[in-house]
């Protein structure tokens, strides 16, 4: 039983970690990690090349290129980041379904345990997520998120972090797309659809458990783990699946009001409350 | 002069019209100077001029001179590693969500933030701060504007630049605030040697601090600006 | 950190205390039934699956729906469930329940029977070895349309067809090469296909419109997608007079002046059978064969084929459905 759910919370820890950045410290409405989930595992999944690490970097490069071309729409383009978003969304639906060629393709098995794959993955994404966060970028998209005009005064490029910190946050989508598919043998079009209101629920439940205003690491693990272990909890004991969604959306809006409820604890509020 | 630094023949033109017309100022190093005259005298927009704001001012001309160097107006990027503006709204050079501390520390990171480079926060604070009891490790949004100042004030010192402006700092503080801000200046000022020009309009707070020239800029009849 | 102690041991506590069986200890059988998505196609196939269980066997089956919603990482955690749970057999809805069934079971080494239904080319998944013999634990019915009787019935009873315009969803498993198959056996018919892509039922009329006027007859095949907005298709083709035929028997009812399909129940009454062989009769799957549902019935509907401008003097009563 732990083993399962352990698989599961496994599959979601890059993407996860990659709503963090994107979602929590940057706030921005980064709508393309739902793109960028889909495209890390369509263009891996394709790729010619299927052995060793290879096709686990390219979904990191696939997912990297969503985000390149989101945060250029936006940084470059002048496109607001929402709208930059949807349109990247809707271009890379469309490549998806080229490199695909058809509705569903089916994945070779992996030779090797699925788990310790998985086990392998997490770990090294989890060490460089920890050392990203203490590092002057980290630190950076932590300050966009709290001061955008602050790297024009003091000459720092701006440019630079938002588009390094979604590439890196699309990039982890990109991997976690990637680890979905292996695990269930197939990609298709759909696999993307409800990602960004898992990611929001996981961010939140994070957010009210480790309850601090500092990037940590700590929060987007507790998150997804909760997340994962609310949604089995709710299998187990019978509820109707049918009202999953509005369940999450209750859940998201009864968190973010507790949240609220003590004005001198308040965490600081943003646009999506992650 | 090598002991001053010296703003020459700064022409700026708008909608074809002059708006500063041969403008000259001389600084003298280590002192707190001035600069006053009324509003929409283009105080503010001076002083984007010397910090080398490319973007609004492209076709300014003039020189600046330290001692050794002379930098033309149009050299922004040269400008702006020697001088630097701390914003009439301080907040804009702060993350307040951290802590005095660590907003220091984030004035190593350079124009390209290093993904590798893990941050200090060791950084060393200037004696002087031990008088005015701020809380170093408190989230900046919850100090005082005086003591947010004096943070804005340190980030800019922080740069190691050779001239300070400073655009109507204690514009939204009470006097007490106001007064420990200049305070606080006048202690760093003679700490580090610096050269400091002020924007302000309280002639009665900023009489006692001022060590150096008053600058005052009027408007002509024809519209230009004339510094005396 | 304490909190999160606190937390997870709260819901550990409610792990062990809440051991809500999934199926009553009276029953004979348990079985799950894995749906993709909220769908009245595969709400009739569901309840085509139950209902001959039932009648056959009443009060000896428990049954469990489990609806992913749309979403796979929930049907995810379902099938994560259903491994888990006392469950006899899996019915497993559509081309992706079937497949992620498959392999998750694989993976860990369950033996549970899949039967799975309205798959379409389960060969091309990888989802069976052969169609006579799957060798692993799947069966079940494979979602199959005779085109090239459906195309034959069209043009005789509407011989002028210069233009075909088919609306469907790319995105559905199956659907791409449904259109090759479309497109070879009109070609060779001389008539000219139009494909219309939509991916959302609420982009039919916008799509569609633009070649409405050109066309003789729209074409909708077996299509979640466009045959929920079918209503759309059908006020098109009434005020342009185009004929419109589908595939959905249901379609006939909404508006279609022809319908060529297999009811949706059949699947799940073909799969239930195969599922009664499994559990009754100690059958394994690797023994039963892939089948096909039974032949295509075909149905026209006498007020719209005059609106829709269709001569109905080739029909026999047997054709009509009220």
């Amino acid at each position: 039983m732990i083993e399962s759910l352990l698989h599961q919370i496994l599959l979601y820890v890059p993407l996860i970690l990659g709503a963090y950045f994107s979602l929590s410290l940057m706030k921005v409405p980064d709508l393309s990690l739902e793109s960028a989930y889909l495209f890390g595992a369509v263009f891996s999944a394709t790729f010619p090349c299927q052995q060793g690490v290879t096709p686990f970097l390219i979904a990191l490069l696939g997912g990297a290129v969503v985000g390149l071309t989101s945060s250029m729409l936006n940084k470059i383009g002048n496109i607001p980041f929402l709208l930059a978003a949807i349109l990247t969304n809707g271009l890379f639906h469309g490549i998806s379904q080229i490199l695909l060629g058809k509705a569903m393709f089916s994945l070779s098995a992996t030779t090797q345990s699925e788990f310790f794959i998985l086990c392998v993955v997490s770990i090294v994404v989890l060490l460089v997520g920890f050392f990203l966060l203490k590092s002057h970028l980290g630190y950076s998209l932590a300050i966009y998120g709290n001061n955008p005009h602050f790297f024009k005064q003091h000459a720092v490029s701006d440019r630079y972090v938002v588009i390094g910190g979604i590439v890196i946050a699309n990039s982890l989508a990109g991997l976690s797309g990637y680890l979905f598919c292996l695990s269930n043998g197939f990609v298709d079009l759909t696999i993307g659809f409800g990602i960004i209101l898992l990611c929001i629920t996981a961010l939140v439940l994070g957010r009210a458990i480790v309850r601090t205003n500092k990037q940590t690491i700590l929060c987007p693990i507790t998150g997804v783990c909760a997340y994962f272990v609310l949604q089995d909890f709710l299998v187990r004991t019978g509820f109707s699946l049918k009202y999953f969604n509005a369940f999450q959306a209750l859940l998201v809006l009864g968190t973010l009001i507790l949240l609220r409820k003590k004005q001198s604890q308040t965490l600081l509020a943003d646009h999506l409350g992650v | 002069m090598k002991d001053s630094i010296c703003v020459e023949n700064v022409h700026l033109f708008m909608n074809r019209a002059p708006f500063f017309q041969n403008v000259r100022l001389c600084m003298k190093k280590g002192c707190l100077h001035s600069l006053t005259g009324k509003n929409g005298s283009g105080k503010s927009t001076l002083l984007s001029i010397l910090k080398g704001d490319h973007t609004n001012f492209s076709n300014v001309q003039g020189v600046v001179s330290f001692a050794e160097h002379r930098i033309s107006l149009t050299m922004f990027k040269e400008l702006q590693k020697r001088i630097i503006l701390v914003p009439q709204k301080y907040d804009l050079f702060l993350a307040d969500q951290f802590s005095f501390r660590e907003n220091l520390s984030f004035m190593d990171f350079g124009t390209y933030p290093s993904p590798l480079k893990q941050m200090k926060t060791g950084v060393v604070l200037p004696k002087v701060l031990e008088r005015f009891d701020i809380d170093i490790d408190r989230p900046v949004r919850l100090l005082s504007g005086g003591q947010r100042q004096i943070l804005s004030l340190l980030m800019a010192i922080q740069k190691n630049p050779e001239l300070i402006l400073l655009d109507e700092p204690t514009a939204s503080l009470d006097p007490i605030n106001a007064k420990m801000v200049f305070e606080f200046l006048m202690a760093i000022i003679d700490e580090k040697n610096l050269t400091c020009l002020v924007v302000c309009h309280d002639e009665e707070l900023l009489q006692p601090f001022r060590t150096g020239s008053d600058f005052r800029i009027s408007v002509l009849k024809c519209g230009a600006r004339h510094v005396e | 950190m304490k909190k999160i102690i606190l937390i997870l041991c709260v819901f550990g506590v409610l792990f062990f205390t809440f051991k809500l069986s999934q199926s009553s200890p009276l029953k004979k059988f348990n079985i799950a039934i894995l749906t993709p998505t909220t769908h009245p196609s595969l709400e009739q196939i569901e309840r085509g699956f139950i209902d001959l269980i039932i009648k056959e066997y009443p009060n000896e089956y428990s049954f469990k729906t489990f609806n992913a919603l749309g979403n796979k990482t929930l049907m995810r955690t379902e099938i994560e469930e259903i491994g888990r749970g006392n469950y006899d057999l899996v019915f497993a809805i559509g081309a992706g329940a079937a497949q992620m069934s498959k392999e998750v079971f694989e993976k860990k080494q369950l033996m549970i029977p899949i039967v799975f239904s309205a798959v379409p080319k389960p060969l091309n998944l990888n989802l069976i070895a052969d169609e006579k013999s799957s060798q692993n634990t799947l069966t079940g019915v494979k979602e199959v349309t005779d085109f090239q009787r459906e195309l034959s019935i069209l043009s005789r009873i509407k011989p002028k067809v210069n233009t075909l315009t088919l609306v469907y969803d790319p995105t559905l498993h199956g659907l791409q090469e449904d259109r090759k198959e479309i497109e070879e056996i009109v070609a060779k018919m001389g008539i000219t296909l139009v494909c219309v892509e939509v991916f959302k039922s609420n982009e039919i009329l916008a799509k569609s419109s633009p070649f409405i006027e050109k066309t003789d007859v729209v074409l909708v095949i077996k299509d979640n997608t466009v045959v929920s907005g079918v209503d759309a298709l059908v006020k098109l083709c009434d005020r342009h007079h185009k004929l419109l035929m589908a595939s959905e028997l249901d379609s006939v009812d909404k508006g279609a002046a022809l319908v060529f399909g297999v009811s949706e129940t059949i699947y799940g009454s073909e799969a239930a059978k195969k599922a009664l062989l499994i559990l009754e009769n100690g059958v394994l799957p690797r023994d039963i064969p892939i089948t096909s549902p039974p032949p295509e019935e075909f149905y026209f509907r006498a007020d719209k084929a005059r609106l829709q401008a269709l001569g109905i003097e080739f029909f026999s009563k047997e054709d009509i459905r009220d």
